[in-house]
C-alpha cells in the first residue's frame, strides 16, 4: 500500500490542474466562457473521484481527503452547470413550447375556466337583474366607486384617485398589481388547490358582478370600450394560473404511483413554462391597458380590436406547436 | 455513530461518478439572518427609487411618471431579486454574506426554473406571518426544506470552507503498533495535523487518552507525532525530505 505522501505527489500535479481549471471556471463571468476552459474536466473529475476513494479506504488523512472532497464538490458545480442558451430556449417558448405544455394540462385548463367563467356569468346575470346582487358581490362602496370610474360624463377612465395619471404609472400599476395576482393564484395552489380555487371563483364573482351593473346601467361604451382590449389576454392568464396552481394541489391530492413530495416536484416543474406564459401574458395585457384601453378611438374599433385578440389568443394557444415535439 | 447520524446535518448525495459528496443543510435560524439582510438591500433600494421619484414629482402632467417605474421596481424586486440572483449565481447576498448556498436535493447547482418554484412559493410560506407555514414545514423535514424547496427539490447548504492543506511534519519517524485500527490510525494522523492550532498542555491532555496504546510513555505527543509521520511519509522520508 501506498503511504500518503507518496500518493499525494503522485497526484499533486493533476489537483493542480484542477484547481485551476476550476478557478478558471469560477470566476469568469458567464458570457466569457469558452468550451475549451473545461476540455479535460470530466476526465480529471473522475480520477479525482476515484482517488477520492481510494484515499477514504486507505484511511488518509482528514485533510487530504477533506481537500479532495473539496475539489470534488467545486468539480462536480462546474459540470453540472446547466447552460442555458436563452434565446433558443425563448425562441422555443414562444414557437409552440408554452401552448403545448398548456394543451398537455387540458383537463385542468377546462376545470380552472369553469371556476372562473361560471361565476362570472352567474354574478353578471344577476348583478344586472338587480343592484342588491351587485351590492352583496361587491359591495355598495365599490359599485359606487366604479360607477364613478365608468361614468360616460368623465373624459377619462382610470380607477378611483388615479384619474389624472400618466400612462407609464398605469402601466407599472397594473404590472404589479395583475402580475402579482397571476403569481398567487399559481403559488396558493400548492394548498390542495384551495388558494388557486378560492382566487379564480373570487375575482369571476367580482368582476361578473361589475360587468352586469355596469351593462344594466348602459355605460355600455365607456366600460365595454376599456375592457374590450385586454380582457382577453388578461381573462385567460388568470384561468391559465389557475391551472399551474391546480397543477400543484392536484400532485398532492392526487400523487399516483409517486410519493407526494415527488409528484409536487415533477407537477411544480412542469408548471413553471405555464406559469411564466401567464405572466407574460398579462404583461401584454397590462401594455394594452395601460396605452390602448383608456385612449378615444370609437367604440366600434375598439370592440372590433377586442374581439379579434379573443380569436388570436384563442387560436395562438389551441395551434401554435402543433405536430412539432417538445421537450423539457 | 449512530446518535450524531440522527442529530447532524450532514447528508450524503452519491453523484453518477459514485463520489459521495456531504452536505450540511442550513436550519431555520441562519436562513431567516440572511433573508433579514435580502430584506433590507430590496428596501433600501426601494427606498432610493422612492425619495426620485418623490423628487421628481411635480404634481403636472408627467409628474407620476417616475412612480410608475417604481411600482415595477417594487414588483420586480417582491417576485424575481432571489430568483435572479440564485439562478445567476447560486445565491442570494444576504445567504452569501452567511457562506450559504441553494443547490438541488442532487446537490447540482439551481436551475432558473427551480429557482422560480422556490421563490415564487414564498407567498405559501410567509403564510399567516412570520413564514410560520415554512417554519412549520422546516421542522417536520430532516433537511431543513420549506415548501418552496419541496416543490422545486432544493436545498440550502452551507458552502464549506475550502481546505488547506496540512503542513504537519515531525523530526522522528517510528512505526505505529501493528494492530492499530485504521480508524485510530487516521485519528493519531488527524491529531498531529491539527496540533499546530493547540497549544502544548492541550496536545498533552490529549495524548494523554492514548497513554494505555503507548507504552513508552515519557513523551506520548512525540510518540504519536512519530507514528503519524510514518503513516504519512514512512520510515525514511523524514530524513531525505531534509527538515
Amino acid at each position: 500500500m501506498l503511504n500518503q505522501q507518496v500518493f499525494e505527489q503522485q497526484y499533486e500535479k493533476d489537483w493542480q490542474r484542477l484547481d485551476s481549471a476550476l478557478q478558471k471556471l469560477e470566476s469568469r463571468r458567464l458570457w466569457h466562457k469558452r468550451a475549451s476552459d473545461n476540455i479535460d474536466l470530466p476526465t480529471l473529475y473522475a480520477a479525482l473521484c476515484q482517488q477520492h476513494s481510494l484515499a477514504l479506504s486507505r484511511g488518509y488523512s482528514h485533510a487530504l481527503t477533506n481537500r479532495l472532497h473539496d475539489l470534488i464538490v467545486r468539480a462536480h458545480h462546474q459540470l453540472y452547470k446547466h447552460r442555458a442558451h436563452v434565446l433558443e430556449k425563448m425562441m422555443q417558448f414562444f414557437g409552440g413550447g408554452f401552448a403545448s405544455a398548456l394543451r398537455a394540462q387540458y383537463k385542468l385548463l377546462t376545470v380552472a375556466s369553469l371556476l372562473f367563467f361560471v361565476p362570472t356569468l352567474v354574478c353578471g346575470v344577476l348583478a344586472a337583474y338587480s343592484v342588491d346582487f351587485a351590492d352583496l358581490f361587491m359591495g355598495a362602496r365599490q359599485r359606487f366607486m366604479l360607477e364613478q370610474m365608468y361614468d360616460p360624463a368623465n373624459d377619462s377612465i382610470r380607477p378611483a384617485g388615479l384619474e389624472s395619471q400618466t400612462n407609464l404609472y398605469m402601466f407599472g400599476y397594473y404590472i404589479a398589481n395583475n402580475i402579482g395576482i397571476d403569481f398567487r393564484v399559481f403559488a396558493s395552489g400548492i394548498m390542495y388547490c384551495v388558494g388557486s380555487v378560492f382566487f379564480l371563483v373570487f375575482n369571476g364573482i367580482h368582476i361578473g358582478a361589475a360587468a352586469g351593473h355596469l351593462t344594466a346601467l348602459g355605460y355600455n361604451e365607456t366600460f365595454w370600450g376599456f375592457v374590450a382590449g385586454h380582457s382577453a389576454p388578461e381573462l385567460i392568464a388568470l384561468c391559465i394560473s389557475g391551472t399551474a396552481g391546480l397543477m400543484l394541489g392536484m400532485a398532492l391530492i392526487k400523487p399516483g404511483r409517486q410519493t407526494r413530495r415527488l409528484a409536487l416536484t415533477r407537477a411544480a416543474k412542469n408548471a413553471v413554462p405555464i406559469i411564466i406564459g401567464a405572466g407574460l401574458m398579462t404583461l401584454f395585457a397590462a401594455f394594452i391597458e395601460a396605452y390602448w384601453s383608456a385612449n378615444n378611438m370609437p367604440f366600434k374599433i375598439k370592440i372590433i380590436v377586442g374581439v379579434a385578440l379573443w380569436v388570436l389568443t384563442i387560436a395562438y394557444l389551441a395551434l401554435s406547436g402543433r405536430g412539432k415535439k417538445h421537450h423539457g | 455513530m449512530p446518535i450524531s447520524k440522527a442529530v447532524d446535518t450532514l447528508h450524503t448525495v452519491e453523484t453518477p461518478e459514485g463520489a459521495l459528496l456531504q452536505i450540511a443543510v442550513a436550519g431555520p435560524v441562519i436562513r431567516g439572518m440572511a433573508w433579514l439582510i435580502d430584506g433590507t438591500i430590496r428596501t433600501v433600494i426601494l427606498f432610493i427609487l422612492g425619495m426620485i421619484a418623490g423628487g421628481t414629482a411635480d404634481g403636472a402632467d408627467n409628474g407620476y411618471a417616475f412612480f410608475g417605474i417604481f411600482l415595477i421596481a417594487q414588483f420586480l424586486l417582491n417576485w424575481f431579486y432571489s430568483t435572479a440572483f440564485e439562478a445567476m449565481t447560486g445565491t442570494t447576498p444576504g445567504k452569501k454574506a452567511f457562506g450559504l448556498w441553494v443547490v438541488h436535493d442532487n446537490a447540482t447547482p439551481i436551475t432558473l426554473s427551480g429557482a422560480l418554484i422556490r421563490n415564487f412559493l414564498r407567498v405559501v410560506d410567509s403564510l399567516p406571518f412570520f413564514y410560520m407555514v415554512g417554519l412549520t414545514c422546516m421542522m417536520f423535514d430532516n433537511r431543513f426544506r420549506r415548501l418552496g424547496d419541496l416543490a422545486a427539490g432544493t436545498l440550502v447548504i452551507y458552502r464549506d470552507q475550502a481546505a488547506t492543506p496540512s503542513t504537519f511534519s515531525h523530526q522522528v519517524s517510528s512505526p505505529p503498533p501493528e494492530w492499530l485500527s485504521r480508524e485510530q490510525r487516521q485519528s493519531i494522523v488527524d491529531f498531529a495535523e491539527r496540533s499546530s492550532n493547540l497549544s502544548a498542555e492541550r496536545q498533552m491532555e490529549l495524548a494523554s487518552v492514548l497513554s494505555h496504546l503507548i507504552e513508552d510513555n515519557e513523551d506520548p505527543v512525540h510518540t504519536l507525532k512519530s507514528w503519524a509521520q510514518w503513516i504519512l511519509r514512512g520510515q525514511s522520508d523524514a530524513q531525505s525530505a531534509g527538515i
